[in-house]
């Protein structure tokens, strides 16, 4: 699944920052995608729709300026979302990719950290 | 134009950083807001042209700020960021006056021709900024002045004869130009023209050239100020000095233009928008028969008024400062502001002779004085008397009892006048306040138009 995260835009985008910022970047992306995670477990918990649009809006970016699909699909589906059911799998299954994602970040994170 | 300072706001600090970063490396520099408020604020301070924003803001609504940022800054492009779930919101916020959108995911690429389309749109506009009250070659940020560079910028596009008026002295000509400048960048011809001492064979002659007013083709190398001006902007000041004659003619011109759409010269260039000027409400030039009646309803279409400098309120000192400042950059002087008193007294004044005459003082003064302030001592003996005898009275202009004694003085001034003379002096006084409009005298006096007009035919 890391080669899923581990892609060419995140790596550039790491190399265009240096190793300093990278770590920062990488935080930063780890608080907004559980921040995210918060939002979509809050709408799914009340099976609120109009909750999604946040989280939702937000998820389409960080997935998109680091190029995950998978996630970034999940994303739109929700974003664009106009039934009247709470689309509770999808959802379910973007919090279960967020949480492999932050689990690679924290991992990338320690190494970089050691490397640096 | 890559020195030019991007504002971006955006509260996902994953998104900003990246964003920031890829704005950075490509040469700009970014100022950054987490929040509408913050953007807000940064914008008023660093005077950003383009901004990146969120649509999605958590504080407040993006398109209240995007039409916060167009009030004050019409010529800022605001590129918002949004997602396709809010389309929707983008096109709302395109209504508000956003420049561009950016659909989520964008790549740098997009992001960057995104940000050099605005600034190279903006580019032509650089000379306007509504917030820090530069306009053209106009200065002053205060309501009446901001409302005036609205209504430049609304009637800029069209080609409609544009009528400016204002007292003498309060910049006609500089509010002329900025509607020429408004409408772009390229080289076209700004003609001035002033024939009020001039007889009328020469104003004929300077206007006209070897124009024959049946027909519109050139048929003179000679050119006179309305076929140098074809292309551009003939200006033509205190238009009721002009003869009947030419006055009839240059009405022929213009009902010839409406009525055929356009005409063009030799060269392909179109017949010249024509502004013209008076420092007299343009329904006494009307009434009095300064002015033709065929010629005023060809150019009385549009109309601007430019206030006095007297009527712009505290927005003076601001004036007086920015002008101070240019002035003592060109003189190579440290001028950084006026004195306390200097201040008090420029708001008291009566500035007969508008801006130009604040101009002259301040020149005179930076000339003559080595100071970084502007001091009572430097002003011209008389001046401060002149300011409506604040100074000499001892008073606080906001002082009640200061108005009652200076009406009171007011009033004996006209102690041996015949009522009829009094009411005529002050009739004529409150139409010169309000910048020789009789419709606004009339609403102030509580009176009809018809009967001011009477009462003037009178005398």
């Amino acid at each position: 699944m890391a080669d899923n995260y581990q892609n060419e835009t995140y790596l550039g985008l790491l190399e265009k920052l240096g190793p300093k910022q990278s770590l920062v970047l990488i935080e930063k992306l780890m608080i907004d995608i559980k921040n995210t995670r918060r939002g979509l477990q809050a709408a799914l918990s009340t099976k609120t729709t109009d909750m999604l649009n946040e989280p939702s809006h937000v998820l389409i970016s960080l997935a998109g300026v680091v190029d995950v699909e998978e996630l970034h699909s999940l994303a739109k589906t929700i974003n664009e979302f106009d039934g009247d059911v709470f689309p509770v799998d999808t959802v379910k299954a973007t919090i279960e990719c967020l949480d492999l994602w932050l689990d690679f970040l924290k991992s990338d994170r320690t190494a970089r950290g050691l490397a640096s | 134009m890559k020195k030019q300072k991007l504002l971006l706001i955006e509260d996902t600090p994953t998104l900003q950083m990246i964003y920031q970063a890829n704005l950075a490396n490509a040469g700009y520099v970014v100022d950054v807001a987490s929040t509408g408020r913050e953007g807000l604020d940064l914008f008023r301070a660093n005077n950003n042209y383009v901004v990146i924003m969120d649509l999605f803001l958590p504080d407040m609504d993006g398109v209240a700020v995007i039409r916060q940022f167009m009030h004050n800054n019409p010529q800022s492009k605001i590129i918002v960021i949004t997602s396709n779930g809010s389309v929707n919101r983008a096109v709302e916020a395109m209504r508000a006056g956003a420049f561009d959108f950016l659909l989520k995911p964008f790549s740098d690429e997009r992001l960057l021709a995104t940000v050099a389309s605005a600034l190279a749109s903006f580019e032509s506009k650089a000379e306007v900024n509504l917030a820090t009250g530069n306009f053209y070659d106009i200065i002053g940020r205060g309501p009446l002045m901001q409302d005036m560079y609205r209504k430049i910028m609304r009637i800029a596009p069209s080609t409609a004869p544009v009528f400016v008026i204002g007292e003498r002295g309060v910049g006609k000509e500089a509010c002329a130009n900025a509607i020429h400048n408004h409408l772009g960048t390229e080289a076209r011809p700004f003609i001035s023209y002033s024939g009020g001492d001039l007889s009328p064979a020469v104003q004929d002659e300077t206007l006209f050239g070897g124009l024959d007013d049946l027909d519109l083709e050139l048929t003179n190398d000679e050119k006179g100020a309305l076929q140098k001006a074809y292309g551009g902007t003939l200006y033509i000041s205190e238009v009721s000095e002009l003869d009947p004659f030419v006055q009839s003619k240059l009405a022929v011109f213009l009902r010839k233009v409406s009525q055929n759409n356009q005409y063009f010269d030799n060269a392909g260039n179109h017949f010249p928008r024509i502004i013209c000027s008076t420092s007299t409400d343009p329904y006494v030039l009307l009434e009095t028969r300064k002015i033709r009646e065929d010629l005023f309803y060809q150019l009385h279409i549009l109309t601007i008024n430019v206030p006095a400098l007297r009527d712009i309120g505290d927005d003076i000192i601001f004036v007086a400062e920015e002008m101070l400042k240019r002035l003592s950059k060109s003189e190579q002087k440290t001028y950084v502001g006026l004195s306390a008193e200097v201040a008090d007294l420029f708001l008291s004044h009566s500035w007969p002779r508008n801006i130009n005459q604040l101009r002259n003082l301040i020149h005179k003064i930076v000339a003559s004085y080595d100071a970084s302030l502007v001091d009572i001592d430097m002003l011209p003996i008389g001046f401060a008397s002149d300011s409506k005898r604040a100074i000499d009275i001892g008073m606080d202009l906001d002082d009640e009892r200061f108005t009652v004694k200076r009406n009171t003085i007011a009033i004996q001034q006209l102690v041996g006048l015949q009522l009829d003379e009094v009411e005529r002096e002050f009739i004529d006084a409150t139409i010169h306040a309000h910048g020789g409009s009789i419709p606004k005298a009339a609403e102030i006096l509580g009176l009809a138009p018809s009967t001011i007009y009477r009462k003037r035919s009178k005398s």
